[in-house]
């Protein structure tokens, strides 16, 4: 008998920590409570039941962890390939390596060599911002024909002005030149086929583009400063963790359908701790899907924190990303 | 509960369908996967299970309805087989420094981490009871029949997982 009203005391105790339970029940436990030494030392009161869920709560609410998995019919797909390969007869595995083989040459390098990436020089707000992109790498082709997206990571580095020469210091300093020095290039690809139907959508483009318009205008964080001895080069205030790699966007599959193309300019204020507080788009590429791909992608990385006198403090991380479309084939 | 998924027969429909799926619910359920395993590389194959799970099912089946407790009863499966079979539930201690490394990386919350390593000590049903009320915002009624028993149950789960909980945190 006691021992089921133990028992009833533990499913009471569940319903106030998952806050369902009633006055009824919330004075039946402490009544139960109040008399049983073995309950109230294992279980606790009330409050401290609440405060272990809140516990609880409070390290669901501090979770950062933002996974992104493939789309499963990929997995599906690939798993059905591997199926029926290992099923395969010699002369049928010859033959789709034949068919792979033409694949990879029809589409896979034509496809890598037709994309030659031209220098991007931008010029807004009396700044000189150039993209100079290196030699696409080559990635592995794929079998099916398919919609590529080239998503060039452009590496901005600021250059300080020069030092201004005795006698002209009253004249209006050079403006700031921006080089790019680095350039990492990927290449993603999906095939034409998984793009959905209902987000080609023509009027969906419009409206990211109008949007994207809307946020176009520029910070002043750029220009550079005039003064008598020109400081070292600005370079990035903080490096991400894990290198360049650790930012890497991901065009949705609209922007594929849209053959998306443009430049994302982005500048990222990092704390303290390493972690990216705020994302703005500093040059919007005219398509909203790919800013937010850039922005979501930035705010997952972690950086190296600058420090100073051994306390890590805010800093400020500027980068871009060049996106080339070949518009879905 | 929730339905996010209504019968469409057209296969590019299932598609876009899924991908809705995927982008509303990966986080919710990875992280759910990650509290129940306790390792980020399983909890994302796992997830990558449950949606292949969801997609094929749907393929086969497209007049059934999809709901987001299919998707956690499928989840809360798929990690206690992981947890069953590959036995590690009390085999590998979950030590603070050892462990909870890889959390440190992206969680801001030494809260987290301390739970993590409580969470590690409770039976796979306890766990999957307090992680559904708590992280995926059931209530008794729908946490019982994802679990597939009463609510009562998941009450009386849930009050002794907690009573290890606190007795595990204190330690720490």
């Amino acid at each position: 008998m006691v021992r089921n009203v133990c028992e009833r005391a533990e499913i009471l105790a569940g319903a106030i920590a998952l806050g369902e339970a009633t006055d009824n029940e919330r004075a039946e436990y402490r009544e139960h409570v109040a008399s049983c030494a073995p309950c109230i030392e294992g279980l606790g009161g009330e409050l401290e039941i609440e405060r272990v869920m809140a516990t609880v709560a409070r390290a669901r609410d501090t979770e950062t962890w933002e996974p992104v998995i493939a789309p499963p019919w990929h997995v599906a797909a690939r798993s059905r390939n591997r199926a029926w390969r290992m099923g395969a007869l010699a002369a049928g595995i010859a033959l789709v390596a034949s068919v792979g083989v033409h694949a990879f040459v029809a589409y896979g390098l034509g496809a890598a060599k037709a994309t030659p990436v031209d220098p991007i020089v931008i010029d807004y707000d009396g700044q000189h911002l150039t993209l100079e992109p290196r030699a696409i790498a080559k990635h592995a082709a794929t079998k099916v024909r398919s919609a590529h997206m080239v998503v060039v990571h452009n590496v901005i580095h600021l250059e300080a002005p020069r030092a201004a020469v005795a006698g002209e210091s009253a004249r209006k300093p050079e403006p700031p030149v921006v080089h790019v020095v680095r350039t990492v290039v990927a290449r993603s690809a999906v095939a034409a086929s998984n793009i959905p139907i209902w987000r080609r959508d023509p009027v969906g483009a419009a409206k990211a583009d109008a949007a994207a318009l809307a946020q176009a205008p520029l910070p002043q964080e750029h220009r550079a400063e005039s003064m008598a001895v020109a400081p070292p080069p600005v370079i990035r205030e903080v490096e991400p963790v894990g290198g360049d790699a650790a930012i890497d966007p991901v065009p949705p599959m609209i922007a594929y359908a849209e053959g998306a193309n443009g430049t994302t300019a982005f500048e990222l204020v990092v704390d303290g701790h390493g972690i990216p507080t705020k994302c703005t788009i500093t040059k919007a590429s005219g398509y909203l899907v790919l800013d937010h791909a850039v922005c979501k992608a930035a705010m997952k990385a972690r950086f190296i924190p600058r420090e100073i006198n051994g306390r890590g403090v805010p800093s400020i991380y500027r980068d871009a990303f060049t996106f080339r479309s070949n518009g879905g084939s | 509960m929730e339905e996010v998924y209504l019968a469409v027969h057209d296969s590019a429909a299932i598609n876009a369908r899924i991908e809705l799926l995927v982008r509303d619910y990966q986080t919710r359920i990875a992280r759910y996967l990650r509290r129940m395993v306790g390792d980020s590389e399983v909890a994302l194959d796992l997830t990558q299970e449950v949606f292949l799970a969801a997609f094929r099912m749907l393929k086969q089946h497209p007049e059934r309805p999809l709901t987001a407790g299919w998707l956690y009863k499928t989840a809360t499966n798929s990690a206690i087989s992981h947890l069953r079979r590959k036995k590690i539930v009390r085999m590998i201690p979950l030590e603070r420094d050892h462990d909870t490394r890889s959390w440190r990386i992206d969680e801001q919350s030494a809260v987290s981490v301390d739970l993590q390593a409580a969470i590690g000590h409770l039976p796979p049903e306890q766990a999957g009871a307090v992680l559904l009320t708590s992280y995926a915002g059931y209530s008794s009624q729908e946490a019982a029949a994802v679990l597939g028993t009463s609510a009562d149950a998941v009450r009386q789960r849930v009050c002794r997982a907690m009573k290890t909980l606190r007795s595990i945190m204190m330690e720490q």
